[in-house]
């Protein structure tokens, strides 16, 4: 039984710091313990209650608390707590504050996909008469609740104050476009949102198939049967549209990166680092 | 702060990004007005909308002839029992009727607007929800999941416990979607006031750093339930009771604030902030009429929900048969107690219950364990006095929709009742009122207010400090079992905090993410909101559903069949008593033992 855990937090104000730090707490212990409870007690027991976290339900329904625990985009009301572990912001989103993303620019590319559905014919008399067969699918992608986890585990995805940095709109977006396009009930031609959504040119990461709380494949649940339906065969490359500053934090992949809300927002002190084009670089230094 | 001072002119403003307060949004909007929403967490994803858990498609004649059967089979059932239920409801919504007006609001409850929800709900919402994409779950052969007894029928989205935030993740797009402003992780402060009418409110963008005068020709107040106001509480986050405090400071009458709601069985887990939000659902399970079980400490089943089928919320006998167990020391209030699933066939957790995978995360296995449990605070009955045809308060200009009136006890269906009246009626005054005016001396003082938590020089307590101190206060004497002494030491405790340690809170001055401003801001309507609940509680002298008052423990509906209405007056809370009007569904007895009544 462990008495107690050091915690380490990724502190960072975009206004008025420099450069993001890593505050390391302990607190006691407790049998069941989540990420989310560890971060309750550094705040109300140990008294840092600046730090700044976002969650409501704490029990995997809003999908608000996503974090990077150990590198690994999770949600923490739903990971257990852990000795040393390292929590981040989510990856890809502007930081608004500490662990706090900004997810503003990631909603209106799903938005942009309408969201909607519009039925072909006349709607059959509540309740209709559907086998549960046919909807297994929709059922399944209607659990997504945007808690953005996919967005920042793979490399083509990222928005910045500007908008998106890729020509694609990413997996959170194309999965709730999956889960209109492949109800059976739906009676819209998608065809030119598909195109719109730069699904040919979303890279077939792996990471997609294991990284979603509610246990949606990515591949097989979502891109690839959108694939099929509107007929993609070979991926394009994507490539990045709008300037963009990254930093990288400790724990991140080298893929990963993390869109600044300004380039102005980011005070260099010699950290920031030109990369030749359209980006450049903050490289944490520990 | 002052210097980020933005302004903004609208005809409807909403507060609240829930169930109701989003229907109340797309209805005004509808009507061809400039609709402003502003939510305190995101719309849509904090608060009780997301959290709810199952629809009741109560009996209606748009369900099929086996659903129509139940109905019946229930009514048999009533009527074997003795209970006779009017006869001028239509055959269709008495079952739906007798568990909502009985068993959810113990007859404090105006009928007429229980029956005109329920027939919006059958021939508008329910049809709705799937015309628009929703899914209802089925079975292989086309049908409707359901509970296979006789009391209600619940139909849920992907799984039992999910059915809100399915729900909520469409209202949120088709809001957004909407051209309706929406200000969210922004917290109203007050409500302003200018001659006697609500011109709008004041409100303070904690992510961003914003503070936002708004002016509106007609505002509706949905700011849901008062869901965390004790140590353990069911309720997100952000739920501090602030649509009630606002609504109180402005003149507004409060009622069936006593009838605080309370859950036995949401999963004790210990420290963890899962804990009471994992709900063991008693009510009916889908695909069995088999029930959750509650065991005491010594191993003993002290209470199954199906041992009563005609309790449609068998929530209220839960609590009274955990008394007992305290009672005799084979349980405690937060603990020592059990929620037994052994008994059902796990395939139907594992298909339809959404927390079965909690609990397997939390190490639990279902088949063999069993789930620690605790009481928790939960809904609130009470609030915001209305006309319940118009959602009108008594104050010009303002409506109420949702949680926070005193309409019902909640329930997804009934809420978006309330926003679809609302935004309709508020959409209508806006359109002839020409210009409203705020009061900048009101403005300037509560801009002071709010920077004063910023500045305080006496740096002793953080929020949180006081927000514990509060809910543990609720927990120790307001708990399901309250007397006058208990009550009067809430009241006195309630007083210290407000007197010797609100002068002395402080609140960090980060400008992003300020959530500790947000505590702060909560902490004084935490006060006014368990104030008027304590106060209430004072005042009713008998014992009903959710309310217990030790010293007087009989149901007594010869002399208690009344509302008790709080309001501000001079020098401290003011109480008034208003008759109800049993229009359809009269209580079976005049005055009986609280532990034999069955709700």
């Amino acid at each position: 039984m462990i008495a107690e855990i050091s915690v380490n937090v990724f502190r960072f104000d975009p206004s008025s710091d420099n450069a993001p730090r890593y505050d390391s707490y302990t607190i006691p212990y407790t049998e069941k313990m989540r990420v989310l409870d560890a971060l309750e007690r550094i705040r109300c027991e140990l008294k840092v209650s600046d730090i700044a976290y976002r969650w409501f339900c704490g029990s995997k329904k809003c999908g608000t608390c996503g974090l990077t625990l150990n590198g690994r985009p999770s949600l923490s009301c739903w990971e257990a707590a852990q000795d040393k572990m390292v929590l981040e912001p989510l990856a890809n989103f502007p930081i608004l504050r500490d662990l706090v993303i900004d997810i503003d620019g990631y909603e209106k590319l799903v938005l942009d996909l309408y969201p909607f559905m519009k039925r072909s014919g006349p709607v059959p008399k509540f309740p209709e008469r559907i086998s549960h067969d046919r909807m297994v699918q929709t059922d399944l992608l209607q659990s997504c609740f945007e808690c953005y986890l996919c967005s920042s585990a793979v490399s083509v995805a990222g928005i910045s104050s500007d908008g998106p940095i890729w020509d694609t709109h990413g997996p959170a977006a194309l999965t709730k476009f999956a889960r209109f396009s492949l109800d059976p009930r739906d009676g819209i031609d998608r065809a030119q949102l598909a195109d719109k959504s730069g699904l040919a040119r979303f890279p077939l990461d792996p990471v997609l198939s294991s990284v979603c709380p509610q246990g949606i494949d990515l591949l097989q649940d979502a891109i690839l049967p959108l694939r099929r339906k509107f007929g993609i065969e070979n991926s394009a490359p994507a490539a990045v549209t709008s300037k963009a500053v990254f930093i990288k934090a400790k724990t991140w992949s080298a893929f990963v990166r993390l869109p600044l809300t300004t380039l102005e927002s980011m005070r260099t002190d010699g950290k920031l680092t030109s990369i030749p084009g359209r980006e450049a670089q903050f490289v944490f230094s520990a | 702060m002052q210097e980020r001072i933005r302004e903004i002119t609208t005809d409807v403003l909403v507060i609240g990004g829930g169930a109701a307060g989003a229907s109340a949004a797309q209805r005004a909007k509808g009507q061809g007005v400039d609709v402003t929403i502003v939510v305190k967490g995101l719309l849509g994803r904090s608060g009780c909308s997301a959290n709810f858990g199952l629809l009741e498609v109560a009996a209606g004649p748009l369900l099929p002839n086996a659903m129509l059967s139940i109905g019946k089979n229930f009514m048999a059932m009533l009527s074997n029992a003795g209970i006779r239920v009017v006869d001028k409801l239509p055959e269709q919504y008495r079952v739906a009727m007798y568990v909502a007006i009985k068993y959810y609001m113990m007859y404090l409850v105006d009928q007429d607007y229980i029956f005109d929800s329920m027939i919006w709900s059958v021939r508008e919402f329910f049809p709705a929800l799937e015309e628009k994409g929703l899914y209802l779950r089925r079975n292989s052969r086309g049908e409707l999941v359901t509970n296979t007894d006789k009391s209600v029928v619940a139909a849920f989205f992907y799984k039992y416990g999910f059915t809100g935030t399915a729900l909520m993740d469409m209202k949120r797009k088709e809001v957004k979607a909407d051209a309706i402003r929406v200000l969210e992780e922004t917290s109203v402060t007050t409500l302003l006031m200018n001659n006697g009418q609500c011109v709008g409110a004041l409100a303070v963008d904690y992510a961003r750093g914003h503070v936002y005068v708004i002016k509106a020709k007609s505002t509706i107040l949905a700011t849901g339930h008062t869901n965390w106001l004790a140590t353990r509480a069911t309720g997100t986050r952000e739920q501090a009771g602030n649509g009630f405090a606002m609504a109180f400071r402005a003149g507004c009458e409060l009622k069936n604030m006593e009838m605080q709601w309370w859950h036995c069985t949401d999963t004790h887990g210990g420290p963890s902030a899962m804990g009471p939000k994992l709900h063991n659902y008693p009510s009916p399970l889908p695909a069995t009429d088999k029930r959750l079980q509650m065991i005491n400490t010594d191993g003993e089943v002290f209470y199954d929900s199906s041992w009563n089928p005609l309790a449609g919320a068998p929530y209220i006998q839960q609590m009274k048969a955990l008394y007992k167990q305290v009672k005799a020391g084979k349980s405690q209030w937060d603990g020592g107690f059990y929620g037994s699933y052994k008994h059902i066939d796990q395939n139907i957790l594992k298909d339809y219950l959404y927390h079965y995978e909690h609990y397997k995360k939390l190490g639990y296995d279902m088949s063999k364990d069993t789930i620690e449990c605790g009481a928790s605070w939960h809904m609130s009955s009470g609030g915001v006095e209305c006309n319940p045809k118009s959602m009108e308060t008594s104050l010009p200009g303002l409506y109420v929709a949702g949680s926070v009136s005193a309409n019902f006890l909640g329930g997804i269906q009934f809420v978006c009742y309330d926003g679809y009246m609302a935004g309709k009626n508020a959409a209508e005054r806006a359109k002839i009122t020409h210009r409203v005016e705020v009061d900048d001396a009101q403005v300037k003082g509560e801009v002071e207010r709010i920077t004063g938590f910023l500045t305080n020089s006496d740096k002793k307590y953080v929020p949180m400090d006081l927000k514990e101190k509060i809910r543990k206060t609720m927990w120790n004497y307001m708990g399901f079992v309250k007397s006058e002494t208990s009550i009067k030491t809430a009241l006195d405790e309630l007083k210290a905090i407000r007197e010797d340690m609100l002068p002395r809170m402080y609140a960090r001055s980060s400008g992003k993410f300020n959530y500790d401003l947000i505590d702060a801001i909560d902490v004084p309507d935490m006060l006014d909101a368990c104030e008027m609940a304590s106060f209430a509680s004072l005042e009713r002298h008998e014992s009903r559903g959710p309310f217990f008052r030790e010293e007087y423990p009989f149901t007594d509906n010869k002399n208690w069949l009344k509302y008790i209405v709080v309001r501000k007056g001079n020098g401290g809370m003011k109480a008034r008593f208003e008759p109800v009007n049993p229009k359809y569904l009269r209580p079976e007895q005049e005055k009986a033992d609280y532990f034999t009544v069955d709700y």
